[in-house]
């Protein structure tokens, strides 16, 4: 009997496998990591998740297509595990989705940014509902396009933007309280009024 | 466009995802109203501020390490469709273990035999990898382990009346302090392979084989040079990883050798076994050196 003294042109592969995903995939990982810190909320569950993502991303790596956007691919693995460890969790309330968004720019406070802190900005974001939350952060931080958004969460790309329009609203609300607090917000608050 | 229809689809503007016609009406009137443009300058502000504090948290440290290591361990790729042409009567006739015994080297009993394996996995690995991987499988795997089981000492002694600097033979408690539990030193020796000489150190917890080895560094190798990721710091010194089969690597390199841990050990217990004794083995060596 003849047995295959190696694995072929399968394991030579495999090596330029490692170093494509060396090169593509892992330098992601702080963006995955502080995404996946926000929308869980903990630092186990987003380094269990960020490392699922990472397992996950490298087993279907071959599905990947060279030259597209690794960085959204590899969110859209991140989402999709937290999902699945949500559904395990029973934390974050999910939220109906209504089409409703124009309302929210409408009369909401505009708060100046210089006297907040850091802290305070993240604090804020932190609060929103976790699903305003994720649009949020892969809209404004990650700078995705609604598109990207859309297939990353697996949802409609009219469902981004009302979440991000009310989440962002939402923002703009606990910020000015913020600012208000420190005697700074008044301005913003009086001229959105106006409008 | 008026104040209201402006503020309806400010955010889409700012986020660039109107249509050109769109972006040019609000440019307009952003031009001309303060009211808007200062709303969406506060905004623009906010979503600054936003990216820039939520960007100032880094991954936990160690958790790329991790994610690597457990990567390697995979180092098998998911099969591929062409197994599924091996004939059916072939698969059966070969169990699981005699196969996996074969993928590792196994039923290679004549030297010519054994060459063939070690070149046969010469492409998985790198070439500065490869270094250590060879004389692994050509000594630790390929040869008797000695069933006398000498102390550090008259290891040391041996290696000492084979010429070896004694400096590194005074690394073998050093060496022993930090293998994985039940694992214990059996065998210390200088050896060639390739015409390359290492002075190799084998510990065994009675199953499994780990080979500590330390080659001269030749013109161009470096570790760097042919591998992408950086495994791990042990006080500022990377170590590399790679994994073949059930064989894991871990190496460093001083300006003048090459330092190897490799054995059949899960990728993270291989890597941190190397890890602790890295850097008093480094200090060592780099004092033979000079």
């Amino acid at each position: 009997m003849q047995f295959p003294a190696s694995e072929g042109s399968g394991t030579g592969a495999h090596a330029d496998r490692q170093r494509r995903f060396d090169a593509e995939a892992l330098p992601h990982i702080h963006d995955l990591f502080r995404t996946a810190m926000r929308v869980t909320g903990d630092r186990t569950r987003a380094e269990d998740a960020v490392q699922e993502a990472f397992l996950q991303g490298w087993k279907s790596f071959d599905r990947f297509e060279p030259g597209t956007n690794c960085k959204a691919w590899m969110f859209r693995i991140l989402f999709h595990v937290i999902q699945h460890q949500r559904r395990r969790w029973f934390r974050f309330p999910v939220l109906k989705d209504t089409e409703e968004f124009l309302e929210a720019n409408l009369t909401a406070p505009e708060p100046v940014t210089e006297e907040l802190k850091d802290e305070e900005i993240l604090a804020s974001l932190d609060r929103l509902p976790a699903d305003y939350r994720a649009v949020v952060l892969l809209v404004d931080v990650e700078e995705f396009p609604y598109r990207e958004a859309a297939e990353i969460l697996g949802i409609p790309i009219g469902t981004v933007m009302s979440r991000l329009s009310r989440g962002r609203r939402q923002l703009r609300d606990h910020l000015s309280d913020a600012a208000a607090s420190f005697g700074i917000g008044n301005r913003g608050r009086k001229e959105a009024q106006k409008q | 466009m008026s104040c209201h229809e402006t503020l309806a689809i400010l955010d889409q503007y700012l986020d660039r995802e109107l249509g050109a016609a769109q972006m040019a009406a609000i440019e307009t009137h952003l031009r001309s109203c303060d009211s808007c443009g200062e709303t969406a300058a506060r905004r623009t502000a906010l979503r600054q501020r936003l990216r820039t504090a939520a960007r100032s948290m880094a991954a936990t440290p160690g958790l790329e390490t991790r994610i690597h290591s457990q990567i390697l361990a995979q180092h098998k790729p998911a099969r591929n469709h062409f197994w599924l042409l091996i004939p059916v009567a072939a698969a059966l006739l070969l169990t699981a273990g005699a196969w996996n015994h074969w993928q590792d080297g196994g039923f290679r009993t004549t030297p010519e035999a054994q060459r063939a394996f070690i070149a046969s996995l010469a492409p998985e690995v790198a070439a500065t990898m490869r270094v250590g991987l060879q004389q692994h499988i050509h000594c630790s795997v390929y040869q008797e382990v000695p069933s006398q089981f000498p102390t550090l000492e008259e290891l040391a002694r041996g290696l000492n009346s084979q010429g070896q600097d004694a400096r590194l033979a005074e690394l073998l408690p050093e060496m022993q302090s930090h293998l994985p539990a039940k694992f214990r030193i059996v065998d210390a020796h200088r050896c060639t392979f390739d015409q390359r000489l290492y002075l190799h150190v084998a510990a065994t917890d009675g199953k499994r084989i780990i080979s500590l080895l330390i080659t001269g560094r030749e013109e161009g190798e470096a570790f760097e040079s042919d591998l992408r990721g950086v495994a791990a710091q042990a006080a500022g010194l990377p170590i590399y990883v790679a994994g073949v089969r059930r064989f894991q690597l871990a190496g460093f390199e001083t300006p003048k050798h090459l330092v190897y841990l490799v054995s059949d050990l899960p990728a993270a217990e291989n890597l941190a076994a190397l890890r602790a004794m890295a850097s008093e083995m480094a200090r060592t060596i780099r004092n033979t050196e000079t």
